[in-house]
């Protein structure tokens, strides 16, 4: 009887590892949701809605590169190929267009490391250009 | 039939004293000298409390706000300042967040300069405010986190807020030389910004990586040493950091605790450095893995140049947070939220010097 309940737990135990390891939506749940709350309505402007402006922002190199070193992603403590996850993730849940051009891994390790120093501006002069 | 004697008895004595009480009068009473050891206490009770350590008589108190905050103390000027969030219905309705300036003869508030609506009010914390000066210029800044993180930096000759320096993934201010403060990034490093006197950014850098956030964080609780901060880890790596030229210099000085006993550093304001002797001081408590909260139940003395425990003071109960004065004879404060008091030693030869009771919850501590 105890060694069941010990091999049932310890086998629902590695189940939750595992789906959480492997889930952006749970990396998302638990890394990114605190901010950005369930739905992504966060709480703006502080803390910008995630809409259809993810998309625009996706479309261009500066812009990609904004959505991963904005300090919530960059310094986040999921490795590069989770963070790609969970922002693909972000982008296929949050945006009405489907965006074609999927983060990878190798793209996240490129932008990651450099400190962003002042997001709300970078972001209005990239939504601002993209207008 | 007794009682009721004794009762008639009291009351006429009552009466009879009454008659002969002098008239009694309001006014406001003045701190023309602030004693030698003077402790100004934060509480949980939105106020913070004023109180002679010598006689551990209290002088009086500040309200804070909805929240409480730290204090930048100019005694020269005889002043402090707080950072302050008002509601205009106290619990509810328009925000207004503030530098409130206090005159420490009457603790009656003297001016203030509102600020961006952002500062945080949580738990009281040291390190939400700083001071940085040069000969000309005195700026206060307040970090704000919304989460966004950014500094409000304020100009207290002129009395106005002059900007908002956007500090994206690094929160917090510890002031450093001039006009420049150091910040704890996300990222494992810290931050070194500095402004000019108008209160724009002239330069940033960030230093190379030296903790890990998930292995052995640090600790945003540090004690000002001359040359710079001194920082702990959660397992007892004690980090000094320090400016030169623009260019940030982390140093390990040493380890502490975590042998057999399992002895950490932890509280809210676990560490404390007395100038004189050049000691640091670290509440100590026994346990595991996320008790970096936890009271301490000892106070080790740690020369800071060697990294040798000279000595390990008991206290009487379990402390939150510590505090000790600069001066030769120095008083050492053990804060207790738990028992609402204040425990008083004389740092040299450890003795108890008495205890502050009913304080309001008592978190941080600092000298007057
Ligand atoms: C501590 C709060 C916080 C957390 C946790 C957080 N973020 Fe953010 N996020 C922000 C803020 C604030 C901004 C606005 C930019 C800034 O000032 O940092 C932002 C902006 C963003 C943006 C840009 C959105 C836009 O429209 O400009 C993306 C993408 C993003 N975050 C992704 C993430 C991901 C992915 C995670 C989890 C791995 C995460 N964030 C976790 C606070 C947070």
């Amino acid at each position: 009887m105890r060694w069941t309940l010990l091999l049932l737990t310890l086998l629902s135990l590695t189940l939750l590892c595992a789906f959480a390891a492997a889930d952006p939506r749970s990396h998302y749940m638990i890394h990114c949701m605190g901010c950005h709350l369930n739905d992504g309505r966060g709480l703006p402007p502080e803390v910008p809605a995630f809409d259809n402006k993810l998309a625009i922002l996706a479309a261009s190199d500066k812009g990609r590169e904004y959505l991963v070193t904005v300090p919530g992603a960059s310094q986040s403590l999921i490795d590069d190929a989770a963070l790609a996850g969970v922002l693909n993730w972000i982008l296929a849940t949050y945006t009405e267009e489907p965006v074609y051009q999927p983060f990878l891994e190798s793209e996240i390790s490129r932008y990651r490391y450099t400190p962003l120093a002042n997001p709300a501006r970078l972001r209005d002069e990239l939504l601002g250009a993209a207008d | 039939m007794k009682s009721i004697f004794t009762i008639t008895l009291l009351c006429l004595l009552a009466m009879n004293a009454r008659s002969e009480l002098p008239l009694e009068t309001y006014g406001q009473l003045t701190l023309d000298t602030l004693p030698q050891h003077t402790l100004l206490i934060n509480t949980f009770s939105h106020n913070a409390v004023l109180f002679n350590a010598d006689t551990q008589q209290m002088l009086g108190t500040i309200s804070t706000g909805i929240g409480a905050n730290a204090f930048e103390v100019d005694r020269k000027k005889g002043i402090v300042h707080t950072a302050e969030t008002y509601l205009s219905r106290h619990t509810r309705g328009q925000r207004t967040d503030v530098i409130s300036t206090y005159d420490i003869r009457t603790l009656s508030p003297i001016g203030e300069i509102t600020i961006a609506p952002k500062h945080p009010s949580g738990s009281p914390m040291r390190h939400y405010t700083g001071i940085v000066k040069d000969t000309e210029a005195e700026l206060m800044l307040v970090a704000n986190i919304t989460p966004a993180m950014s500094v409000s930096v304020v100009d207290l000759q002129s009395r106005t807020f002059l900007s908002e320096i956007p500090t994206a993934g690094c929160g917090l201010v510890y002031p450093s030389e001039k006009l420049s403060f150091l910040q704890l990034c996300g990222d494992g490093r810290a931050q070194l910004v500095t402004l000019n006197r108008k209160g724009e950014e002239l330069s940033r850098v960030r230093s190379e990586i030296f903790f890990d956030l998930e292995t052995d964080p640090l600790m945003e609780k540090p004690a000002r040493s001359e040359a710079g901060w001194v920082f702990n880890t959660f397992h007892g790596k004690v980090f000094q950091v320090t400016t030169e030229a623009g260019k940030i210099k982390i140093s390990l000085v040493f380890n502490v605790g975590e042998d057999d006993e399992g002895w950490r550093i932890g509280g809210m304001q676990p560490v404390a450095f007395h100038v004189p002797s050049q000691l640091l001081l670290l509440l100590m408590h026994q346990g595991g893995e996320n008790t970096h909260k936890d009271p301490g139940t000892e106070v080790w003395y740690i020369n800071l140049a060697t990294g040798a425990t000279t000595h390990r003071l008991s206290l009487a109960v379990p402390a939150n947070s510590i505090q000790v004065s600069q001066d030769e004879s120095a008083l050492l404060y053990a804060g207790s939220i738990a028992e609402d008091q204040v425990q008083i030693y004389d740092l040299k030869t450890t003795v108890s010097r008495g205890t502050i009771s009913d304080i309001g919850l008592p978190t941080i501590l600092q000298n007057l």
